[in-house]
């Protein structure tokens, strides 16, 4: 486990700085970022639970519209990850 | 802001930060360690157990699905295989990190391997676009990250959940939050709005239609594909500065 985790870890780390890609690969690589930032987000706040929820009762949402808001007007990542997270406490407490 | 140093030379300031930046992130990570080393115990994982698997897989999904696949009895070639397809979005992180860490040797390269996961490459990556490569940062991310886990892996497999459940705080969101105000950031164009865009649509098809965690590489691959496009497109009558390769278009923007 250990192994196979850390082989997918440093092959394309060293790999990629060795070898001269392609320039549309190269280029494609600066919005790997963006893709992988977007993947991490999008599912588990429309999906929390596996399955597709746009609903009043899916927190999630709220809470990430919150949370995007707060990244957008302060750029600071404690605030968005704050704001959304007393956003999903306050949820709870109160289901509407 | 000028860089100085390189991005091999050890910059004490950049390690420091990554630390600070690290640790709300870190924080989360605890908490969910903590759930992580009471799976693993009754899973039947003694306390060594635990704490070395945490310390040499250092991969949270990944371990969370073994010690499920340990309860239910799976063969190490079942949980080899599930943690290889699951960790495989490593490849895509590590692509993405490597033309920052130019110059950095395959030894120190082979240390902030074992630091790279969903959260320290979140931080690092938004770090990079921002300010440019720095192996010091790169590590203090790992570090920061390894400890909340590690920590919280050793704590709960001693002791037990001492907090409860950790979506009593809200902290099931916090992964999400710290996500997506990495995202937001870098979202300074049409290109990039347009990556996002098509990588969240792929990225929610493909969780519905996909096991484990290929919809975050099918997002990045499609995503990343759409933002090429895009810029392709935004330039298709610039061919004179074409033939100069891709060096009137920032990698930094």
């Amino acid at each position: 486990m250990a192994a196979v985790t850390y082989l997918t870890r440093i092959s394309f780390l060293v790999l990629v700085g060795k070898i001269n890609l392609p320039e549309t690969l190269s280029r494609g690589l600066k919005y790997i970022p963006i893709g992988i930032l977007t993947a991490f987000v999008v599912p588990g706040l429309l999906a929390p639970d596996g399955h597709v929820a746009l609903s009043w009762n899916n927190h999630y949402l709220f809470a990430g519209l919150v949370s995007a808001l707060a990244a957008y007007r302060w750029k600071n990542v404690f605030l968005a990850m704050g704001s959304g997270m007393v956003v999903m406490v306050v949820l709870r407490l109160q289901p509407f | 802001m000028k860089r100085p140093l390189t991005p091999a030379q050890f910059s004490c300031p950049d390690f420091f930060t990554a630390l600070k930046e690290g640790f709300p992130l870190a924080l989360s990570i605890f908490a969910y360690g903590l759930v992580f080393g009471v799976l693993a115990r009754q899973a039947g994982l003694n306390w060594g157990e635990t704490v070395v698997m945490s310390a040499a897989v250092f991969a949270g999904s990944a371990q969370f699905v073994a010690v499920g696949l340990l309860g239910s009895g799976a063969s190490a070639g079942q949980i080899i295989l599930a943690t290889f397809l699951l960790n495989l979005r490593h490849l895509l992180m590590g692509a993405s990190l490597a033309p920052y860490l130019a110059g950095v040797r395959l030894g120190k390269l082979a240390v902030l391997a074992h630091g790279l996961n969903d959260e320290s490459y979140a931080l690092t990556v938004s770090r990079f676009r921002r300010f440019g490569g720095s192996a010091a940062y790169f590590l203090g991310a790992g570090v920061i990250t390894f400890l909340g886990w590690l920590g919280s892996s050793a704590l709960a497999g001693a002791v037990g959940n001492a907090f409860g459940d950790p979506r009593r705080y809200g902290l099931d969101f916090a992964f999400l939050g710290a996500f997506l105000g990495l995202l937001i950031p870098q979202l300074k164009n049409r290109e990039s709005w347009v990556c996002c865009g098509v990588a969240a649509g792929a990225a929610l098809f493909a969780s519905q239609v996909l096991p484990g965690k290929w919809y975050v590489i099918v997002a990045a691959l499609v995503g990343a594909a759409a933002g090429v496009g895009v810029e392709s497109y935004a330039h298709r009558n610039s061919g004179r500065y074409c033939r100069h390769g891709r060096s009137h278009l920032s990698d930094q923007d």
